[in-house]
């Protein structure tokens, strides 16, 4: 388990991805069946789905990339109050330096790190 | 062009008087300094060493940044004097005819170069010529007659200037020896520089009543839309917004994002505008949002918008809520369009077009708002999208 504190970004930050837990991850990779252009990866208990266009069902996380962490993403509206760079260097310590891109979200009981397919 | 004032006030044409009209004379004078530093702020020593200067008929050199009120400090002695008033911006493609006059057509014919010098520099007794170093040789060599001998040669005119005293302009010292040797017949050098933090809020209450732009055809307007609303812009009450405006230049200087103080008097304007855009005489901070659109390159507009982000935070507008919403990145602003384009969908019948759409919006408010952030309206909105969805 990780503890750590979420604050608002300044600004929003732009969604590439979205996430859903659950259910509602079961309803988000069904909703981009058969669309070519998406990238769907679950790490149970979330699904997380990548594409240009971006579905919306009631209950999904938008994921933006976090400034100052490349490949990382986290939510739009919550993001780590921690340096970006420190962050990065922890997640990467934790995953392996060569892993694909990482979402990190506010879990029940701290952070959840979820590893994308490269 | 020269002008001309056929009322000059109190001038004494005895070259000596008696001691006690020589303490009149500097009364009158010192009156002079104080009508011409009227609505100017920070501007009093370059009014007064350019009343000192006119007086021992030397000339002036004013070294400062571009919109510091330069101009308009010497046209506003040139209005209290009555003198002949000649005022030019060179460049460095102005042409000699630009600021002496055009060739005399009838005695060229004769096979003869005279100048028409009539309203041109010439003529002038009080010249402000604004980026003076920008001048070609052929215009600085002609000048130095001017500055030196108060004498006008070009061609075959000669004649005697009455020129009492030029003020160039510059932003910074000539590094070029030769114009360097130019700027010494300037005697008197006075630097200004942007108006200081403290006194921003008296820059901004001082300037609003004269930044109203001249424009000399407006009676020929058509009097539509645009200029009834542009007319209400002058009744706009910026009292309330004027401390925060001045705390935005701050902010923005304190990030290396300067503007001129022209550009600081004038955004009163815009402020002003967006008030009566979105429909009030009272400008609040809802209006700063402005402030993003004047600074002046594409980085620094993005810096501003974040170093402005709390101060803009209550940004909206219902005519430009897009600008708006770019300039401030503000909840509102934010929440002001998503209620509009719910509003747009609403009325759209049911199809398969609404419901994309309505998602979209939904889209939006879930990766702009957190659950516990988001505006009671917009929260509705999104309860409806999920109900009609």
């Amino acid at each position: 388990m990780t503890l750590m504190a979420w604050i608002a970004p300044g600004s929003p930050l732009e969604a590439v991805a979205v996430a859903g837990r659950d259910g509602v991850g079961d309803l988000l990779s069904e909703h981009v069946i058969g669309r070519p252009d998406v990238r769907v990866d679950r790490v149970e208990p979330w699904t997380v789905v990548r594409a240009e266009d971006l579905p919306w069902i009631d209950g999904v996380v938008y994921l933006g990339a976090l400034l100052g962490a490349p490949g990382l993403l986290v939510p739009t509206v919550r993001i780590p109050a921690v340096p970006a760079d420190l962050l990065m260097a922890g997640v990467r310590r934790m995953v392996g330096a060569d892993s694909g891109p990482c979402v990190l979200l506010p879990g029940d009981q701290g952070v959840d790190v979820i590893v994308l397919s490269s | 062009m020269c002008r001309t004032r056929s009322d000059p006030k109190s001038r004494n044409t005895d070259p000596v008087g008696t001691p006690d009209e020589l303490v009149d004379l500097a009364a009158t004078i010192r009156s002079f300094v104080d009508q011409a530093s009227r609505g100017l702020v920070g501007r009093r020593s370059l009014i007064e060493l350019t009343f000192l200067a006119a007086v021992a008929q030397e000339h002036v050199l004013v070294i400062g940044p571009p919109g510091t009120a330069k101009s308009q400090a010497v046209r506003q002695i040139a209005e209290i004097t009555g003198d002949r008033y000649f005022e030019y911006l060179l460049g460095r493609f102005t042409e000699p005819n630009e600021l002496f006059g055009p060739v005399d057509l009838a005695a060229l014919r004769d096979g003869r170069v005279v100048i028409d010098t009539t309203d041109m520099l010439p003529e002038a007794e009080l010249v402000f010529l604004d980026e003076v170093f920008l001048g070609s040789s052929a215009i600085l060599n002609t000048l130095l007659g001017i500055l030196n001998e108060r004498v006008f040669r070009r061609g075959h005119t000669l004649r005697a200037c009455p020129l009492r005293i030029c003020v160039g302009a510059s932003n910074e010292l000539p590094t070029d020896p030769n114009l360097a040797a130019f700027a010494d017949r300037f005697l008197v050098r006075v630097f200004v520089d942007s108006i200081s933090d403290p006194h921003l809020d008296e820059l901004l209450a001082v300037g609003w009543g004269a930044s109203r732009p001249q424009v000399p055809g407006d009676g020929e307007r058509s009097g539509g839309v645009l200029d009834v609303a542009a007319a209400f812009v002058d009744a706009v009450d910026l009292s309330g917004v004027r401390p925060d405006l001045a705390q935005c230049v701050r902010l923005l200087r304190s990030q290396g994002i300067l503007l001129s103080d022209r550009r600081i008097v004038r955004t009163q304007r815009l402020v002003a505008a967006a008030a009566v855009l979105d429909g009030r005489l009272v400008a609040t901070r809802a209006d700063l949002w402005a402030v993003v659109s004047v600074v002046p390159t594409a980085p620094d507009q993005e810096r501003a918008a974040e170093v402005l982000h709390d101060v803009l935070a209550e940004t909206r507008n219902r005519v430009a809520e897009s600008a708006a919403e770019d300039a401030s990145n503000g909840p509102e602003a934010r929440a002001a369009r998503i209620l509009t384009a719910a509003s747009e969908v609403e009325a759209l019948p049911p199809g398969e077009d609404r419901r994309l759409r309505l998602e979209g919006i939904a889209r939006e408010i879930d990766a702009t708002f957190a659950p516990g952030s988001m505006p009671e309206e917009v929260a509705r909105v999104r309860a409806w999208i999920i109900e009609m969805t």
